[in-house]
């Protein structure tokens, strides 16, 4: 929650808040891209996620700076572009390339661990990831999930239960 | 918070962080958005948004500017030419394949004018479509009172015919009311009709490694879909789409235990939405009989198809290069020959009962004991630069896959500067690892 808050961190000594496109939201693209990049697990197209969020929110930024937490609206648009791509990039079969670079790094152990987690990762459904991400790494709670997935809570446990089950089968972690 | 064993929460946390250290683009962090709001916008921003333009008789610049339209040309200008008549425009409105759908609403009917003019106001909603024809001499122009839309046309000859333009998301540009102004030749002749209609949805396409379970359904309102079953090992697949033109925004399927739910937002979005969703191997026993009752507003009209199936490999990584589009089948079957530069990869996904193998003169990979989705990949040994490779693949004939080859790129990817050599050289040869 930490990273959401900051984008709405208003000006010190009680000035009033900078409520500009160029004040929120493109300094919240760092976070976007984390977001989309662990979504969709390929930089190309968590770029082209980011770029459509802010192009949206920069279309209605008269209505969305007035909303008390613009980060959130932009979490809930980018998420959306991230699990409405039709089955695209859900199970990639090779692993991303940075990381096998890092296979040949002093760290080699830690990077091949991080190899076959992303392979299992990659083996999860886009909605999937989302709802592993936003509850595991960014600690909203479920029905908030299910706010910016666009479904219902039920919905959100079942993905976060099913995408566990399937990294702890393909780690080896039943 | 979820409970998660700690072995498994270690390796996520190192998982995520490993990914948050890798910062966006450049481009997404130093956009320039000049001048205040709705001024100036910044470029990269809109490259995927121009309008689509459908020209019937003749191309036409049809540009959607964000700032800087030109200031349409005051007054009429000096011509010999004697005023051309109305006769020598085309007949409109122009329906069917090329222009206005038919089932499109009139917004602004035919209206017939000479010289310069505002026509009437409205707000767009859905797909726009905007017709005209002119005649006569100097420039003709019809463009957005407030600059989001304009045309350019240098001369407005007769013979230019009827045109249509199609702008697929007005909303999108400001939601508000829109006033189109014709800046003309006082002795120009021209005929301009506006209509829209909701954005149209575009049919799905069923890939060779799917088996379709619900053919491709249109609707409206709440239904129940034809019963399935999910075969044992196979990947179940939903595309969907929904479009209100109006407030209703949501599409939602629910089937049975295996199945669970799915909802798409945004259906009241200008463009309507698109999604898909899906569900992994219901096991060696298949899913059941699945019934999905699809519950929506009567205003919302939407699109589903369900099939089973391997999931996409999806696009390569920029720096790879593949050597020919990915293949899909069921069964088995050959791929196109090919003949690799540098170091080649094999990506590959399938789904169903038994094993998918790949075969060539050189190598034999049985891919996976079991398909049930699984997706890997595999550096062929004994690869020799600019010797043609022929693979085939040996599966059962219920077993769907998908098949990307693909050369690596620099970054140190799988089997870069690994075996390859040049055809008949002794030892390997430096590594080409530009990915180009």
């Amino acid at each position: 929650m930490g990273v959401i808050a900051s984008a709405n961190v208003a000006a010190a000594g009680g000035s009033v808040p900078d409520q500009t496109f160029e004040a929120i939201a493109i300094p919240d693209a760092r976070r976007l891209y984390s977001l989309a990049l662990s979504i969709l697990r390929d930089e190309g197209e968590a770029e082209d996620a980011v770029q459509e969020t802010l192009l949206k929110a920069w279309r209605s930024w008269d209505s969305v700076s007035r909303m008390d937490r613009p980060a959130a609206w932009l979490t809930r648009v980018c998420v959306n572009h991230c699990i409405s791509r039709r089955r695209h990039l859900r199970a990639r079969g090779w692993p991303p390339l940075a990381l096998i670079a890092e296979a040949t790094s002093p760290n080699a152990v830690q990077a091949g661990d991080l190899i076959d987690v992303d392979r299992a990762y990659r083996q999860l459904s886009l909605r999937q990831r989302a709802a592993i991400t936003l509850n595991y790494r960014h600690g909203y709670s479920v029905d908030e999930c299910a706010a910016f997935m666009g479904c219902r809570p039920g919905t959100v446990r079942a993905h976060l239960a099913r995408g566990l089950a399937t990294l702890r089968k393909e780690l080896g972690d039943a | 918070m979820l409970d998660i064993d700690p072995g498994l929460d270690s390796k996520l946390r190192a998982f995520f962080e490993h990914i948050e250290a890798s910062g966006p683009p450049s481009g997404l962090t130093d956009i320039d958005i000049g001048a205040p709001h709705r001024a100036s916008r910044p470029f990269n921003l809109f490259a995927g948004l121009a309008a689509a333009a459908v020209v019937a008789a003749s191309v036409v610049v049809f540009a959607v500017e964000l700032r800087g339209h030109h200031t349409p040309a005051p007054g009429p200008a000096v011509t010999s030419s004697p005023p051309p008549s109305a006769s020598s425009l085309k007949k409109m409105p122009l329906l069917g394949s090329g222009g206005v759908p038919t089932a499109a609403h009139v917004v602004i009917p035919v209206t017939h004018g000479q010289g310069s003019v505002q026509l009437q106001t409205f707000v767009p909603q859905g797909t726009l479509y905007i017709q005209f024809d002119c005649a006569g001499p100097g420039p003709f122009t019809i463009a957005s009172t407030n600059r989001v839309f304009g045309n350019d046309l240098a001369q407005c000859p007769s013979s230019l015919g009827v045109s249509t333009f199609v702008v697929e998301s007005p909303k999108l540009y400001d939601d508000k009311p829109l006033t189109f102004e014709i800046t003309a030749d006082r002795s120009m002749t021209w005929e301009v009709f506006v209509a829209q209609s909701r954005p149209l949805l575009r049919p799905f396409s069923v890939l060779a490694d799917e088996r379709v379970l619900v053919p491709v359904t249109y609707g409206t309102g709440s239904a129940i879909l034809p019963t399935f079953a999910v075969g044992p090992d196979e990947w179940l697949n939903i595309r969907e789409a929904c479009n209100s033109g109006g407030v209703a925004n949501t599409l939602t399927m629910v089937g049975n235990m295996y199945f669970g739910s799915d909802e798409l937002d945004q259906c009241s979005f200008p463009d309507g939405a698109t999604g898909g969703s899906g569900s992994g191997p219901p096991g060696g026993s298949g899913s059941g009989p699945v019934s999905v009752h699809v519950t929506a507003d009567p205003s919302i009209s939407w699109e589903i198809l369900i099939t089973e199936g391997p999931t996409d490999l999806g696009e390569p990584s920029p720096a790879d290069v593949g050597v020919a589009p990915a293949a899909y089948g069921m069964g088995p079957g050959s791929l196109p020959a090919f003949t690799p530069t540098q170091t080649y990869s094999v990506a590959f996904v399938c789904s169903g009962v038994g094993s998918l193998t790949i075969v060539s003169s050189t190598f034999t990979h049985t891919a996976t004991p079991t398909c049930g989705g699984n997706s890997d990949y595999f550096t062929p040994p004994g690869q020799v630069a600019g010797q043609p490779v022929s693979l085939s693949v040996e599966a059962p004939a219920g077993v769907g896959w998908e098949i990307f080859i693909y050369q690596v790129g620099a970054s140190g990817s799988p089997g870069a500067c690994g075996p390859v050599r040049e055809a008949g050289a002794a030892t390997p040869v430096a590594c080409v690892s530009s990915g180009a």
